[in-house]
């Protein structure tokens, strides 16, 4: 194998466009997670906007705009549904959340089939994927625009709203509140806050996130659909946010530890590794992901309680 | 007398649910039909009619439902002690795969081959089952999203031991990725001249000891009150830690059963993809679902999900409605039962409300 620089900024480039659907998603579970609300359906989420993309820009013939808006309208009215579930049927977010994963997969078949007449894959040249975008700066040396090659707006823009995330969670008052139900629900509500109100319009809200990874996922470095087109990013998302432990800025790097495992994953199938081994990769990875994630929260967990036992030892000293 | 109708009806009541979800997830899949331009009436009517209506089509629907029976007997366990498990289809394949490997090695009379590779099987899938409970109870992780993880492992595994190690060399079909076909120790057929297997038997054997196990014996009880209040139940005096291994390893095990049954008694080999792309573990996860985790209620499911997809393939042939039809309803059907649980939670709330006042 030939680790040239070309091979690493191949390697860098797949990285971001792997890591963005996963960020965008894992974003949305942070937001729901923040918000006391257990959110799964990233997945189903995330198929539906792929889909409708697909078929606003087959029948546009090619608007970039119109796809976009309609990923992210779809997702948003999938989340809608699902919080109104939850929120409002008081159903088991486990269960709504696992139903509409299953059936967005079957219903982007039924109608892939109704609109199309074709199951599988659905490819045509008058697609028109997201307009692919090189930073200014990139230009200025020919190696930076390699490791920038295929990026989408979209993808840049995952970034930006992972900043825009941190910013809305952590510095307006709304985010604040938000934040207040994920810590005590019933003290929230107590103080006046309208907490199935800012649930609702928070899962809805992470509906746009998950629309975007849509529309990346089927217009991005491709632009097509193929069934089961998420093949499980959604609930590594959920990993994601866990291991990030709902911080936008911590969900960010895990997220680019998934993208960095699936780049490398896709790059060892040029090698003599079969596919179906490296296909597995993220998968293993985010097994163990979750697993260092729990010990490392252990250790924090241990050592907080050694120095609030050391404190006290020492104010029971200093009180004798 | 009035006794003996309310007995009736209470005894009725883990039915009604089902069919009200049944019934409304239908009607949603007519509204879907309408919409795209087939007829509805023709098409659900199609769906019924497709899976149960012929001895032969019935016979079909209870092939397909023996794996599903499997998988949804192995969700009620998990889901009904409180353990959000989709594992079911990377046991079930991990079973499958263990089985094909398994027979083809064993020189001896087919009942013990058959015997031999069901345990063997079972064995593989508890052994699965346990990994991922053990990731999750020891690493305080979601099992359900680790579950979900083990399932694409297992395929991958599965699919590479079949591609690269056991790969059938005499295959007429170069392109086929399968394991050797099993000549000795199969399940045979119950009637020579329809598809359903002595797997199904199993499976019916499988729902009666789930049955007196949850219901009859201490280890059940230990589970159901896990799965009403794990809290309470630990408060109680229930090791929920072993309990969970437990009732996670014997989930497995069944698991692992019905992918053993379904190499053994219909396809006799490993093919890849054939427990995943049937979709059999989210069947039986719905199933047991839309039952509340009664396991009788587990079996009828399982059946009549089972009926709607062959009836489902059917559907698409002769009036050209695509088969994924069912999906769409064992979506609606899923997400209405708990729904459910909202009917019940209402009543408790309102019932509080009233000892308030």
């Amino acid at each position: 194998m030939n680790f040239s620089w070309t091979y690493i900024s191949a390697i860098i480039s797949s990285t971001f466009r792997m890591c963005s659907p996963i960020l965008l998603c894992s974003l949305a579970a942070a937001v729901c997670s923040k918000a006391n609300v257990f959110n799964i359906a990233m997945e189903g989420c995330m198929m539906i906007s792929a889909f409708f993309a697909i078929v606003v820009n087959y029948f546009t013939g090619g608007s970039v705009i119109l796809s976009v808006l309609a990923a992210i309208l779809s997702s948003m009215a999938v989340s809608a549904l699902l919080a109104y579930f939850i929120i409002k049927l008081k159903a088991s977010p486990v269960v709504v959340g696992m139903a509409i994963n299953t059936t967005s997969s079957g219903l982007t078949t039924y109608l892939m089939y109704v609109f199309f007449k074709t199951k599988g894959l659905f490819q045509r040249p008058s697609l028109v994927g997201l307009t692919k975008v090189t930073p200014f700066f990139a230009s200025w040396f020919p190696e930076l625009s390699q490791m920038f090659y295929g990026l989408t707006y979209v993808d840049y823009l995952s970034w930006v709203l992972a900043i825009a995330v941190y910013i809305f969670m952590y510095k307006t008052v709304l985010g604040y509140r938000i934040r207040a139900i994920g810590i005590n629900q019933e003290a929230a509500r107590s103080l006046g806050t309208p907490v199935e109100k800012y649930q609702f319009i928070t899962m809805t809200l992470s509906g746009i996130l998950c629309g975007l990874a849509g529309c990346l996922l089927s217009m991005g470095s491709v632009t097509l659909f193929i069934q089961n087109i998420t093949s499980g990013k959604g609930y590594i998302a959920m990993t994601a946010n866990n291991l990030g432990r709902s911080h936008p800025i911590g969900v960010a790097l895990a997220s680019l530890f998934f993208g960095i495992c699936q780049s490398v994953g896709s790059f060892l199938q040029q090698t003599s590794l079969k596919g179906q081994i490296t296909g597995a990769i993220p998968y293993v990875a985010t097994i163990l992901a979750s697993i260092v994630s729990s010990i490392r929260t252990k250790q924090i967990k241990e050592r907080k309680i050694h120095e609030a036992m050391k404190k006290t030892v020492e104010r029971q000293e200093n009180a004798s | 007398m009035n006794d003996k109708i309310k007995k009736l009806t209470a005894s009725l009541k883990p039915l009604l649910y089902p069919l009200i979800a049944i019934v409304v997830g239908l009607f949603a899949g007519g509204i879907i039909m309408a919409i795209t331009g087939h007829d509805p009436i023709k098409g659900i009517f199609g769906l019924v009619k497709g899976g149960f209506f012929s001895p032969y089509s019935l016979a079909s629907t209870l092939t397909r439902g023996t794996p599903v029976i499997f998988a949804a007997l192995s969700a009620a366990l998990a889901w009904g002690s409180g353990y959000s498990s989709m594992g079911a289809q990377g046991q079930m394949i991990i079973g499958a795969i263990t089985a094909a490997i398994v027979a083809p090695l064993i020189n001896a009379p087919g009942w013990v081959v058959v015997i031999v590779t069901l345990l063997a099987a079972m064995a593989a899938g508890a052994l699965y089952s346990l990994m991922s409970a053990w990731v999750s109870a020891r690493f305080d992780a979601y099992l359900l999203v680790i579950t979900l993880m083990f399932n694409y492992v297992a395929d991958y595994f599965a699919s590479y031991l079949t591609n690269y190690v056991f790969l059938d060399p005499n295959a007429l079909d170069k392109l086929a990725i399968q394991t050797q076909k099993i000549e000795n120790g199969i399940l045979p057929r119950i009637l020579s001249r329809y598809t359903t297997h002595y797997g199904f038997i199993i499976a019916l054997v499988c729902v009666a000891l789930v049955y007196f196990i949850v219901n009859k014996t201490s280890f059940g009880y230990k589970t159901r009150m896990t799965g009403l209040n794990a809290s309470f139940a630990q408060y109680g005096g229930i090791k929920a830690k072993r309990t969970m291994y437990l009732v996670l390893l014997l989930s497995g095990a069944i698991a692992g059963l019905g992918g053993a049954c379904e190499v053994l008694g219909t396809k006799f080999r490993y093919v890849d993809k054939m427990i995943t792309s049937p979709g059999y573990s989210w069947s039986g996860i719905t199933a047991s679902l839309m039952s509340g985790y009664n396991i009788l209620g587990c079996l009828f499911s399982a059946i009549f999900l089972a009926g709607i997809t062959v009836g489902g393939s059917v559907v698409e042939l002769s009036m050209n409605i695509p088969s994924e039809i069912t999906a769409i309803i064992q979506g609606v059907i899923t997400m209405l039962a708990t729904a459910r649980f909202v009917i019940n939670w209402k009543k408790k709330q309102n019932g509080k409300a009233g000892e308030q006042a």
